[in-house]
């Protein structure tokens, strides 16, 4: 028999106070800790697959997570990206239906699993795990249909400038007067958040560059002028 | 090549008990139920089709139905060391940590396959 499997514990998550089991009391959030099953996840590698069956709901600890959808003429779009503390599979947890999308880690990740059968006893039993399950889907419901009218309403340069400014706000990190984008996204899967083609992206990259909104160091952005890009996205904050 | 994962061959009796707790669920496309240094987050019973087994990208066991594996990986959180693939088309019964305990306490030990016998005599 091998060695036993690194635990990881809630109380002890990197992502404490940010998903939504966090508020549990003490010796509930041992019962999850008990209950779930903990793995590393390399790059590339996936946590689910798009039309296979679901049982159970997935917790990021550290990482992101992109969950992508192949739609019928097989052309793969990333749908979003999931970073720690988020949650994963909780939607079909509840409607039964196949996994609509698959989720890949674009980097090495920490995530922990959980029986569909214990998070349903958890949802009956605990009304903050049901509440924040609820505002959960309610913040997923949001982030689609802003992502639909963004397709509908906005250019790609527009689109380009909204997720770049979603990207600050998600993994923004300050540095001396300008902000680092950081998480490793290729421009190939940017494209695909935005839904144009990468050298389409790449020129209005250069665009946004010569603008003075951004700065590109070999693969990172920076988010150099903020308020510019808001005006430039023709958004309202 | 040496496993570390305890396989057990069921009888027609056993599935059948199996499936009062967890019915067959299908997979439609190719997927890696447990990667190489990973903990089962359930254990399976294949019903239908095949899974392998891989290491260094090859496949050195093919597993046909009426095969359970990963329940005792899984309750001990025992990582397994090499790559399970499940084929398109296949069916199997999945026993996560919550339905491996509704078994064990519902059952006898002798009415259980022996993986799951093994775990009922560590509880026990």
């Amino acid at each position: 028999m091998g060695s036993k499997g690194s635990r990881l514990e809630c109380e002890t998550c990197p992502s404490k106070g940010q998903g939504i089991f966090c508020e549990l009391e003490k010796a509930t959030l041992q019962d999850v800790s008990d209950q779930k099953v903990t793995n590393s996840y390399k790059k590339g590698q996936t946590l689910f697959v798009q039309g296979n069956p679901p049982y159970g709901m997935y917790c990021i600890s550290s990482g992101n997570i992109k969950v992508t959808q192949v739609g019928a003429d097989g052309k793969e779009s990333i749908v979003r990206v999931a970073s720690a503390g988020d949650v994963l599979g909780h939607r079909s947890i509840f409607t039964d239906q196949f996994y609509n999308a698959t989720a890949t880690a674009i980097e090495d990740c920490s995530v922990c699993f959980i029986d569909k059968k214990y998070i349903l006893k958890l949802v009956e039993q605990q009304p903050t795990v049901a509440c924040n399950l609820i505002a959960k889907l309610g913040r997923d419901l949001g982030a689609a249909e802003k992502r639909v009218s963004s397709f509908y309403q906005k250019n790609v340069r527009e689109r380009l400038a909204e997720l770049l400014l979603l990207l600050k706000q998600s993994h923004g990190v300050e540095q001396e007067g300008r902000t680092l984008i950081n998480i490793k996204l290729t421009r190939e899967e940017m494209a695909s958040i935005i839904g144009t083609a990468s050298e389409t992206l790449i020129r209005f990259m250069s665009e946004l560059k010569a603008e003075g909104f951004i700065e590109q160091e070999g693969k990172n952005i920076y988010i150099k002028d903020e308020e510019g890009l808001i005006e430039f996205a023709n958004i309202m904050y | 090549m040496k496993k570390n994962l305890i396989i057990d061959k069921v009888t027609s009796y056993h599935i059948h008990t199996l499936q009062r707790f967890t019915e067959p669920r299908l997979y439609n496309t190719t997927e890696e139920l447990i990667y190489e240094g990973q903990t089962p987050h359930a254990g399976y019973l294949l019903v239908e089709g095949e899974i392998h087994f891989i290491k260094r990208k090859s496949v050195f066991q093919k597993i046909l139905p009426g095969t359970l594996f990963g329940v005792t990986e899984l309750m001990n959180h025992t990582p397994i060391k090499f790559t399970v693939r499940i084929l398109p088309g296949s069916k199997v019964c999945i026993l996560d940590k919550s339905t491996v305990k509704e078994i064990l306490e519902s059952f006898e030990q002798e009415n259980l396959p022996g993986a799951l016998r093994l775990l009922s005599a560590d509880v026990s």
